[in-house]
Order: C-alpha cells, then structure tokens, then sequence
C-alpha cells in the first residue's frame, strides 16, 4: 500500500512535466524579456523623474524634465514637427508605390525573378551605406541635378537647403522600401483566383478585379506595413545622423537624433528617458488610431 | 462565325501584347530607380577626381582609375573593422539560430500554461520603440562592464529576438503534428523531438533567419556607435561614418567616399546572392 502522499505528489510531477518543458523551452526569450524590455521599461519612466548625468546617483526632480519637454524646449517641438511630416511624406508614398511595385511584380512575363532581386537590392545594402549611397546621389554636383539640367532646371543642393532636406530624405526612403514590397507580393501571389474568375463572370473588368477583389484580399498585409513603418519611421536616426547631421539648421533633426544627443553626447540620462517616455506614448496613440481606422479599411476573411 | 472567332483571338493577342509591353516600360522604370544609385555608386568609384568636376556631369570615368580603392581602405583602418564586424556577426547569427529555434519551437510543438498569452505579449514587443528601452539597457550593460566591449552587441543574440522567434514558430506549425508522436512512441523526448525531428526540416526557415540577421547585425550603425568607444573595437558601419565626416569637413575625394561604400556593401550583397538559391 503506497502513502496516499506520495501518489498524489507523483501525478502532479506528471501533470506539471510539459509546463516545466515548455517553460524551459522558451527560458531564453524570458531572460531577454525580463532584462532587455520590462525592466527597461519600467526603469526609464522612473529615470524620466530624475537627473542623472552617468556619475553619481540619480536625483529626484519631480515634473521638471517633463515640464521642460512639454513647455520650454523649443528643439522637442522642432523635432516632432520634423518627425511627423517625415511619416506623412513617406508613409503613404511608400504604401502606395510598394503596391504598385509590388502588383507589377506580380506579373507573368518573363525575367521577374531579376526585376524582384534588383529591386529589393537597395534595401540589402541599408544602414550607413545605404546613406552615403544617397548622399552621393543628391549632392549638388550629383545625378538627380544633372538630369533636371536637362530639362532647364537649376536644382536646390538637397541636402544643404532648409526646404529640401526632409523631403529629400524621405525620397531615400520610398526609394529603399524593399521589405514593404516583398509582404505585399507575398500577399498578392496568395490571393485566391476563383475570386477573380467570379468577377469574370459578373462581366466585371480589370478594375473591378483590383478593387472589389486585389485590394480587399491585400489589405491585411498593407495594414501590416502602415503599423511596422509607422512605428519604424518614428525612430529614424541613421539618415539624420549621416546625411544631414540634423541640419540645415533643425530642418532634419529627427526625434530620435535629437534623443541620442541628449543621452549620448550630454549624457542627460533623465532627460533622454523622459523624451523616450514621450515617444513610446505618441507612437502607442498612433498604433492604436491606426488600428481604430482599420475597421474601415482592412478585410479578414469570414467577416461581415 | 469563325471569322468573328479569329478576330477576337486576335484582339485577344493584341491586348496581352500591349499589356506585357506596358509592364515592361514600368519594370525599367523600377529597375532604373532602384538600382540606379548602386550603379552611380559603382561607376564614381572608378572616377579620378578631375571627371567629378567635369560639365556636363559624367556617367562613365573617363578611364577607369582604381586608386580610389586603395585609399578608401587605408585612409580609415578597414581592414581591423571588418574582422571586428565579421566576429560580431558570425557570433551574433549564431546566437539567434539557436534561440529563435528553441524558443520557436516551445511556442509551436509544446503545450503548457500561458503559452498563448505569452506569446502575444511576444508579438507585441516587436511593436515597443527601440528609444524607449535604450537608456536602462545602457545603464545595465555600464554596471556589468560591458559598455565598450562586443558583448552588448552579440549576447541578447543568444536570448531570442522576437521577429526570429516568430518566424520559426510559423514554420514549426507548417509540420505535421503525426512528427511529434511517431517520435513520442520511439521514446524521444522533447529535446530529441526538437533536436533530431524537427529541426532539421527547418533549414529553408534558418538560412532565412542567417541572412536576415546577418544583414541586421552588420548594419545595426545605432547600437554600435552607442556601445562602442575604442578604435580597436570599431566596425565598418562606424569607418564608413568617419569617412563621410571627414569628407564633410572638406576633404574633397567623392571617389574615395563611394569606393568604400562600394566594399562595405559587398558582403551583404554576397549573402543576399548566395540566399537566392
């Protein structure tokens, strides 16, 4: 006869094996998780309360960073303002042209995997490379300038010009939007084509095809990108960084530029936490506008 | 009637001919916007500095002239930053093989308490801005000794980036289930299920992840420039920074600029190639 203690404490051994494994599998994520996300986390929204300029201990000062944030720094307006024409003179190019581009890859003529490999090419290069790549090509003695020449048009030197800079970064960026168009053809090659043959014996055109079949199908996988580029346009600092250095003037300077001097160059640890706060906050409220509005536009197979 | 046939088949041949000759003029569109800046690239690279200042602006060298390269190389220490680079990545790569696919394959093949829930606050970490943890992670890495050092960049490698993750979860589910318990019935357990079973079978989904991460790794210019302060330590992304600044403070050598953008970019299109197939 077993004590009944025993029993019972074997069948929980049983019970909890696979917990314990699946724990233990996924162990590692949990140990970044903890380390390099919660705990970051949490402690920069305490540091935003703080001055801490790395040696010391961190002094508690209360709202005074956050006031000085919201209501004195006139460079965290600059910044946001830079930041947010940056979303919206690339996000919505991008989306649309990595549609187009992606549609037209889509097509059965020969020679498309090569097309499909060039185009995505810039986007392998990235980084500073990528950056410099660009910097040659909008110089004032560059190619873009050459060919409006052609054509009787003296152009601007891109990058050194206040109204020309942000807009010339974001034509890097719409020229770079590889991974964009890859989700999108992806999305395209899985379109169902029964769907197309019933538009076909609706008497429905090419049109229709696009917008009553093409479009609602792909929806998914261009909300997808609008969220990841949303949220990825927000913290640009590399083009900033290398190209235009934040200049001319603050016409560049890029929120996430202007956080980087503040922790790396300063070593305004406080600061820069509550700057970080401020940026998770905003792109959290846009991410969950972008979600709200999805309702609208975005189709998911089995819904009214 | 079979007139009235021939003619709308011919029509029919017409608007595909015309439909395919459109979509050609748009791919050389394309081809010629994204490809190119790297042609411009590759072509100022071979240019002495006399064809930069020429009017009209140049395409083509006047003669090829390859002292840009050698320059390029020795006017910042390449040749030390791509050793450091290469033992970043090769590390770092590594890391994330092992992991995602650990990781990976707890969330797919295993069943246990909150495996649902913790993976979509997984997911919703993809989402949580790089600016907002950097700080207390620099903090953290400063208190162990880390900062100046590789190790910020190649150890969270070895603890499951959650884009990797993702990714080997969905190929894991792509297998039959029929896998786990034919293994189950020879007497594998989880690990021998994991390790002699599946994975295996993901070597499309791995050399996905190798590629992608060896891109992100190499060109990951933020975490570098914030980690790393000694010469020795430095990578390619942060040559290729200080020879732009130098260039910008008025050093006049646009080939020299584009010869290295050239062969820094090189091993990436290398790995892009050799992932084609």
């Amino acid at each position: 006869m077993q004590n009944p203690r025993t029993v019972a404490s074997n069948i929980n051994w049983a019970r909890l094996r696979p917990h314990i494994v699946g724990w233990a599998f996924i162990s590692p994520w949990l140990v970044s998780f903890s380390f390099l996300m919660v705990y970051p986390f949490i402690a920069s929204f305490f540091l935003s309360f703080t001055r801490y300029q790395l040696i010391g201990e961190a002094e508690f000062i209360g709202f005074e960073s956050i006031q000085r944030m919201l209501f004195e720094d006139e460079r965290v307006a600059d910044a946001l303002r830079v930041t947010f024409t940056y979303v919206l003179l690339t996000v919505p190019a991008g989306t649309a042209i990595s549609i187009l581009v992606a549609i037209l890859l889509n097509q059965s003529v020969r020679g498309i995997p090569f097309f499909r490999t060039s185009f995505y090419m810039p986007s392998v290069i990235g980084g500073v490379g990528l950056a410099l790549l660009w910097t040659t090509i909008l110089a004032k003695n560059g190619p873009i300038n050459a060919a409006l020449g052609l054509v009787g048009i003296e152009g601007p030197n891109w990058l050194f010009d206040t109204a020309w800079a942000l807009p010339s970064l974001a034509l890097k960026a719409i020229a770079t939007a590889g991974a964009a168009m890859l989700i999108i053809l992806a999305a395209l090659q899985g379109v169902p084509q029964h769907l197309y043959e019933a538009v076909e014996l609706d008497g429905g055109g090419e049109w229709a095809k696009f917008w009553h079949v093409t479009l609602p199908q792909i929806s998914p996988a261009i909300f997808y990108n609008v969220i990841v580029t949303t949220i990825g346009v927000m913290q640009s600092f590399v083009e900033a960084f290398i190209m235009t250095n934040g200049g001319p003037g603050t016409a560049t300077l890029f929120y996430g530029l202007y956080l980087y001097r503040q922790a790396f160059e300063f070593y305004r640890m406080g600061y820069a936490s509550a700057l970080a706060w401020m940026i998770f906050l905003i792109i959290l409220a846009l991410t969950i506008v972008n979600f709200r509005m999805a309702r609208y536009w975005v189709y998911y197979e089995g819904e009214e | 009637m079979s007139a009235l046939t021939a003619s709308w088949s011919k029509s029919k041949t017409a608007q595909r001919r015309l439909r395919d000759a459109l979509a050609y003029t748009l791919l050389a569109v394309g081809f010629v916007w994204f490809i190119f800046p790297l042609f411009w690239v590759i072509m100022g690279s071979l240019k002495t500095f006399e064809d930069f200042n020429q009017i009209p602006l140049r395409v083509f060298p006047s003669a090829l002239y390859f002292g840009n390269y050698p320059s390029a190389w020795t006017s910042v220490p390449f040749g030390r930053y791509f050793i450091n680079t290469a033992i970043i990545v090769s590390l770092s790569v590594v890391g994330e093989l092992i992991s995602a696919s650990i990781v990976g394959f707890g969330f797919s093949r295993l069943k246990f308490w909150g495996r649902n829930f913790l993976f979509m606050v997984l997911l919703s970490t993809m989402m949580l801005p790089f600016w907002v943890v950097i700080i207390p992670r620099f903090l953290l890495y400063r208190d162990i000794g880390w900062v100046g050092t590789w190790l910020p960049l190649i150890v969270p490698s070895y603890f499951a980036n959650p884009v990797y993750v993702f990714l080997m979860r969905q190929f894991f589910m792509t297998l039959p289930p029929e896998l786990d318990d034919a293994a189950k019935i020879d007497g594998c357990n989880e690990l021998g299920i994991f390790w002699r079973i599946l994975l295996p079978l993901t070597k499309p989904v791995l050399a996905t992840i190798a590629i992608f991460s060896f891109i992100n790794v190499w060109t990951d210019f933020v975490q570098q420039v914030i980690y790393l302060s000694q010469d020795s330590t430095y990578t390619v992304a942060i040559g290729l920074a200080f020879l732009r600044w130098q260039i910008a403070q008025g050093d006049p050598v646009p080939g020299l600029l584009m010869a290295a953008t050239v062969f820094t970019s090189l091993p990436m299109i290398a790995i892009f190639f050799i992932g084609q197939k």
